[in-house]
């Protein structure tokens, strides 16, 4: 199996994922905040961190975040639950891929295929 | 296992802050050394595969789910400073663009779910890259299990320490609950990740799957 396989399937993976599988996903609240709600231990009503100047819009979406259009995984005006979450997969994953190649390129080494790798694997990679 | 605003005490969110930025500029500084430009394109499209993964909520006990969390995976696949930059983006990502986990604690979030799985993934993809694929499946599943449990403790101890569980019966129910709860959404996260890894492990992705070269 060749690298470019490897990036075709995982990309087709991620969409099919992030715009159709995740649609099913458990309405559930996740093991953290079950956690949290059973014993109680979140920010009760008016906590200090929950005191700005944006708590009235805040408040619906208790102990979350800024605003955002595309909070908990929904573009806001889009009424089409399935697009809506579907264009919010869509969109995050592309945004991970688009800020993951500008920061890899910037970062990785300029060398090519067949320039040696300097001593790698002899120098007791950490 | 995303933490949500408000949570944390300052001096823990900044701690925690603190301990991710010095672990991400040491990501960026081995990454300047290993990471080959060849391989950008994989480390974002997994980036981009884990995200999506995450969007996907499983039940587990009655009444809860879990997702998939990947900075193992990715730090297996990858070595544990790709694996910790993406990581890193994904979860700034979330908190920016999704409201998933607080900025307050996106530090303690990269630590919980991005340096320490990074980390013992990276580990495990070198101590185990001349065995085979026999041995590192397996290593991979248990690994996976491992970070997911462990990333549990860890947010019950930041919790803790900001003084939300100052009674011995809330630390020891917290504890039961979070770890208990993700042992089982660990499970899962380890069957997905032996999947992936066995999947990928054959063909030419990384050096060092194959066992000729491997670079944390």
């Amino acid at each position: 199996m060749k690298r470019k396989t490897v990036i075709v399937v995982f990309s087709v993976a991620a969409l099919a994922i992030a715009a159709v599988v995740s649609f099913w996903a458990s309405s559930h609240p996740d093991g953290l905040e079950w956690a949290i709600e059973k014993h109680q231990v979140g920010p009760t009503g008016h906590d200090e961190a929950q005191e700005t100047a944006e708590s009235a819009t805040a408040e619906e979406d208790a102990g979350e975040g800024l605003p955002s259009p595309l909070a908990d995984y929904g573009v806001a005006g889009v009424s089409n639950e399935f697009a809506s979450n579907a264009l919010a997969g869509i969109i995050g994953s592309c945004l991970v891929l688009g800020v993951m190649l500008l920061v890899g390129y910037a970062v990785a080494r300029r060398g090519r295929a067949g320039s040696p790798r300097p001593a790698s694997g002899t120098e007791g990679d950490r | 296992m995303h933490i949500g605003t408000g949570l944390l005490s300052l001096p823990v969110a900044a701690g925690c802050g603190a301990v991710a930025a010095g672990a991400v500029a040491a990501g960026a500084a081995r990454a300047r050394k290993t990471l080959d430009e060849r391989m950008v394109p994989v480390v974002g499209v997994m980036g981009a595969f884990v995200f999506a993964a995450q969007m996907v909520n499983f039940p587990v006990a009655v009444g809860t789910s879990g997702h998939l969390a990947g900075g193992f995976l990715l730090g297996l696949l990858c070595g544990w400073a790709p694996a910790l930059l993406t990581m890193t983006a994904l979860l700034a990502i979330q908190a920016l663009v999704f409201t998933d986990g607080g900025l307050d604690a996106l530090g303690a979030n990269i630590v919980n779910m991005g340096v320490m799985p990074c980390l013992l993934g990276g580990a495990v993809r070198v101590a185990l890259a001349r065995r085979t694929l026999r041995v590192r499946v397996p290593a991979a599943a248990v690994g996976a299990w491992l970070a997911v449990v462990l990333g549990s403790a860890m947010v019950v101890l930041e919790f803790s320490l900001s003084g939300r569980l100052n009674t011995p019966e809330l630390l020891w129910g917290m504890t039961a609950t979070m770890v208990g709860v993700h042992t089982l959404i660990g499970i899962v996260e380890g069957v997905v990740t032996a999947l992936v890894f066995s999947y990928v492990a054959k063909s030419e992705l990384a050096p060092g799957l194959s066992g000729k070269e491997v670079t944390a």
